[in-house]
């Protein structure tokens, strides 16, 4: 045992702990107010825990308001293609038409399979004239916000990204 | 019969692998909560879209729109809910949108001394509408937006379930 003493003459803090060969307490913490507070956490968390299920997104190009949606505002390069969704009284999608051509709804998909092939040989098409193609949709705004999205994927199906919105036109 | 009287011992229960497994829990929820989704109605039944792709990390926080199946959309603010079938609600849609407008070009100067949206820092309306709902209150809103100020658009889908 080392034993050090101050010049005073009286014991320093350090000299006590040098001295000190007690053999260690074993010290009882009082653990009942942490885990009442970590139950707590974890009721909260608990309680506020949902699960969603993943979501995705598709981007949508609108340019602003005062730049209109006219043709002469595209870019020389660009080849606007309309797509025309009609509805039924129930909202339901009834038939398609690009530019005025109704599309064959024989497909079995009220002719979203058939819009897919149009706008793959559009793209086609344009890509040899070294052109972009843009899908404008014009809806009846009685239709199920479903078939947008429906819709929104027969054209994906083609390769094409560039999504627009056109105002939305009554059933003809 | 005699019982022979059992000493009143001390019984320490170890409590550690409880505190362990608690914390373990606290971890896991507190890494996985996500406090944007309290902008999102889970109530609302998005369409399933094949090719969505998952949502980008945005600079500035999006602008969340819930349009419910009958066309409403609830604003979160005191505004309340906004009836977008209703053209006599249309005022009322404007404020909200120039107000949320404002506040994300205000966000944007704050945090990035910009005066306005740009390509990279864009101000951007995500919305998110029931699959049941018409088109025409989603056109009405998107419209509005526009007119607003956003330029930037996305529309929530669910993604198809990975096989």
């Amino acid at each position: 045992m080392i034993r050090t003493v101050g010049q005073s003459g009286r014991l320093w803090r350090w000299d006590v702990e040098i001295k000190r060969k007690a053999p260690a307490k074993k010290v009882q913490s009082d653990m009942t107010p942490m885990i009442d507070v970590v139950f707590q956490l974890l009721v909260f968390f608990l309680f506020t825990f949902k699960i969603a299920p993943m979501e995705g997104e598709i981007g949508v190009n609108m340019p602003p308001a005062d730049m209109g949606s006219s043709v002469s505002q595209q870019p020389p390069d660009f080849q606007k293609i309309p797509v025309l969704l009609f509805a039924d009284d129930n909202g339901e999608l009834e038939y398609i038409k690009i530019e005025d051509d109704p599309l064959d709804d024989s497909d079995g998909a009220r002719g979203l399979k058939t819009l897919t092939e149009r706008l793959l040989a559009s793209k086609a098409e344009a890509e040899t004239a070294e052109m972009q193609v843009e899908v404008q949709i014009d809806a009846d705004p009685r239709l199920r916000y479903f078939w947008i999205i429906r819709g929104i994927n027969a054209i994906q199906r083609a390769d094409i990204e560039a999504i627009n919105f056109q105002d939305p036109q009554p059933k003809s | 019969m005699k019982f022979r009287k059992s000493k009143n011992s001390n019984v320490d229960v170890d409590m550690t692998p409880m505190i362990d497994m608690t914390f373990q829990l606290i971890a896991f929820f507190m890494f996985t909560i996500n406090f944007n989704n309290e902008l999102v109605e889970l109530g609302i039944k998005l369409p399933m879209a094949e090719r969505a792709r998952p949502p980008d990390r945005v600079n500035v926080p999006p602008l969340i729109l819930n349009v419910r199946n009958n066309g409403w959309m609830e604003t979160g603010t005191n505004i309340g809910i906004i009836d977008l079938t209703d053209p006599a609600a249309k005022p009322k849609l404007e404020q909200f949108l120039k107000a949320q407008y404002e506040f994300i070009k205000s966000e944007l100067k704050i945090k990035f001394d910009l005066d306005g949206p740009t390509e990279e820092y864009k101000a951007l309306a995500i919305v998110r509408a029931d699959q049941d709902c018409p088109y025409g209150p989603v056109q009405t809103l998107i419209r509005a937006c526009r007119d607003a100020g956003f330029t930037s658009f996305s529309l929530r889908s669910l993604l198809p379930e990975r096989r």
